[in-house]
């Protein structure tokens, strides 16, 4: 429905075109900035031990990161490995390979951003919807106004603000890490309930910041479909009152949040460097955040190029099934 | 006075409340609809059709209000109801063609979901069985196809709308119609269409239909009887052969003078003024400033709706 072979065939040439760009540009970045990474690395080892062979040294590194080979060969295998993402060993964490580290980070990241984002979503969405809506009774309308207040609260501020009442102050929540300190990574109870009890304060500070948002996203969309002919003759059809929220109102009211939780779903990969940074969790954004510090090309570039690739690839999806969530986009040519 | 009337509407006050005080949207509207039959609200744009339309499916907004009257739906008054009790009574016993039929439809939902919608609420469950069917036959009744269920209305026409919504009106076979300027958004001849189909599937549900709207010779040839409303009061009220022949409030005279003739050629004689504002409605008469016969008793009192002969109301102090 609403697609065409041609079209869909052309979203995904268009996909891998803007990944193909981004590789490039991910190529091309770190050869225009001064100062020579290996160097940098070898700076680092005469801290700690005597470099007798400098020369030798910078010849084999050149070697096993493929600088001595010409630049068109460089981009090629560049592009090459980037589409099987293999963006070769880490400066910082040498010789460990950055898709490992990339991939070991990751679930904590996206553990704790997909929960939260999906979850601040729904219950926004519903809340702000809830506000405009005339069957709400007045006292939930005024239970839900405050919550509209946290659209203006960065989280990193939340996050701190919690860690100091309920870590600092109340003692009842750790203060970071994924876990407590020396407990075994299993599969069994005790650490499944140790991690989520460490994912509470984050989680609670991104969702809570991200509530505010969808609910004024939402209830501008809200007011418009409420005065809308065909919600009256609902009411007219004698439909009930949830039935009429739900299927009529919020339904089409829904439309551009869902293009908005797409991109911050395609968004999460790259974590939210700040609340990983506060809470020392081992995601995806402390990650980077290191290997700024160390200037870690490798590794930023892997974790930006999977940043690009997971939006693209959230939007390509959001795309091919825009047409399903409303009938009147259509990509077939007429 | 007809005894079998399937609505009666008693001494009717609908007032939007703002904080200049309130306005008189409806005011003292006494009026019944027969058994079967066709009956038309005429007036100009803010006159109080749609709103009476509205009270009757208790579907005023705030900050309007029904301040007085009944309104007697088969001896049922619905302004007694509670809120679940008029949901059920709405769409089953008293349904709305909507006024903008382009916009009405629900453009995410396909037309048969969005019938089926009326269906499965009113009737529970026990409808499921043969529903599409049935949906299917109400598209054909209305003169559309059947591949018309299974389309979203940006799909369809204007004319194809208004025949989906006529469809709908009909699914549950309510015992009144009401038709709000059903056809106003549509070009004459899809109009004409549209109506003849709305006149048929009427007859055969047995219903009664109320038909708003401003277009005099589109209700001379579908209504009965009609009612002339103005600033809020309704000033006469008879079949639509008397109301053309002999009519005898003064603004229904020149409504009807208004129409244009292709005989005499003459230009239609436009009535000087502006329709009363209903924050502050002249006292006596709401007619009266722009009434050519006025007396002086229009100034100060409101003249009653009086039965002058058998079936003929007016509501002008002319004729006590």
């Amino acid at each position: 429905m609403g697609l065409s072979v041609g079209y869909v065939i052309r979203r995904i040439a268009m996909f891998l075109v803007v990944i193909w760009v981004a590789a490039t540009i991910n190529f091309i970045i770190p050869r225009l900035v001064p100062g020579d990474p290996i160097q940098t690395m070898l700076a680092h080892m005469a801290q700690t031990e005597r470099i007798e062979n400098a020369a030798a040294i910078t010849q084999e590194l050149r070697a096993t990161y493929g600088l001595d080979a010409p630049i068109q060969e460089q981009y090629a295998r560049y592009i090459l490995n980037s589409f099987r993402f293999d963006f070769g060993l880490s400066l910082n964490q040498f010789p460990t390979k950055v898709g490992d580290l990339v991939l070991r980070a990751m679930p904590w990241t996206i553990g704790l951003l997909a929960t939260t984002t999906l979850l601040s979503f729904g219950l926004g969405t519903l809340m702000g919807a809830l506000l405009v809506w005339r069957g709400t009774p007045r006292w939930a309308q005024v239970m839900l106004t405050p919550f509209t207040f946290f659209a203006a609260v960065p989280y990193f501020l939340l996050a701190v603000v919690f860690l100091y009442l309920f870590a600092y102050v109340w003692k009842i929540l750790p203060t970071g890490g994924v876990a407590t300190a020396g407990a075994k990574a299993e599969w069994t109870l005790a650490y499944v309930g140790d991690v989520l009890q460490h994912f509470i304060l984050p989680a609670a500070a991104m969702a809570l910041a991200g509530l505010g948002n969808w609910m004024l996203g939402i209830r501008g969309m809200m007011v418009t479909t409420i005065g809308a002919d065909y919600l009256n003759l609902a009411y007219a059809k004698g439909l009930t009152d949830r039935r009429i929220f739900f299927r009529y109102a919020l339904r089409n009211a829904m439309l551009p949040q869902v293009t908005s939780l797409v991109i911050a779903l395609g968004h999460i990969v790259s974590g939210a460097i700040l609340i990983e940074v506060i809470f020392t969790l081992p995601g995806i954004g402390n990650l980077l955040y290191r290997s700024i510090g160390f200037l870690d090309y490798p590794m930023i570039q892997g974790i930006t190029f999977v940043l690009v690739v997971s939006v693209a690839f959230s939007v390509l999806l959001l795309d091919l099934f825009y047409p399903r969530l409303d009938p009147r986009i259509t990509y077939t040519r007429k | 006075m007809n005894t079998d009337a399937v609505l009666r509407i008693n001494n009717l006050h609908v007032h939007y409340q703002t904080p200049q005080g309130a306005v008189k949207a409806v005011d003292e509207v006494n009026l019944f609809v027969g058994r079967g039959e066709r009956f038309g609200f005429v007036g100009e744009s803010g006159c109080g059709k749609t709103t009476t339309a509205l009270a009757i499916l208790q579907m005023i907004q705030y900050p309007g209000k029904i301040v007085a009257g009944e309104i007697l739906l088969e001896g049922k008054n619905l302004v007694e109801l509670n809120a679940e009790e008029m949901r059920r009574t709405r769409w089953r016993e008293v349904s709305l063609i909507p006024q903008g039929a382009m916009s009405s439809l629900n453009p995410v939902m396909r037309i048969k979901d969005q019938i089926a919608d009326a269906i499965l609420t009113h009737e529970g469950r026990s409808a499921r069985t043969g529903l599409n069917q049935r949906i299917e036959d109400l598209l054909v009744t209305v003169g559309l196809q059947r591949p018309v269920a299974q389309m979203f209305p940006h799909e369809l026409s204007g004319g194809m709308k208004q025949r989906v919504c006529v469809a709908m009106a009909i699914a549950l076979k309510p015992k009144l119609i009401i038709a709000d300027e059903p056809t106003s958004a549509l070009d004459v001849v899809v109009q004409r269409i549209v109506t003849q189909t709305l006149i048929e599937v009427q007859e055969r549900i047995g219903a009664s239909l109320i038909l708003i709207g401003h277009d005099m010779g589109l209700q001379a040839q579908i209504v009965h009887r009609l009612a002339i409303m103005y600033g809020g009061h309704l000033v006469e009220m008879a079949t639509v052969k008397k109301i053309f022949q002999a009519p005898q409030h003064p603004y229904t005279q020149v409504l009807i003078g208004s129409v244009p003739s292709p005989k005499t050629k003459k230009s239609p004689f436009a009535l000087p003024g502006l329709p009363p504002a209903l924050l502050n409605p002249p006292p006596g008469c709401v007619f009266h400033p722009r009434c050519a016969k006025a007396l002086e008793m229009c100034r100060t009192q409101v003249p009653p709706l009086h039965e002058i002969q058998a079936a003929h109301f007016v509501a002008c102090h002319l004729y006590r």
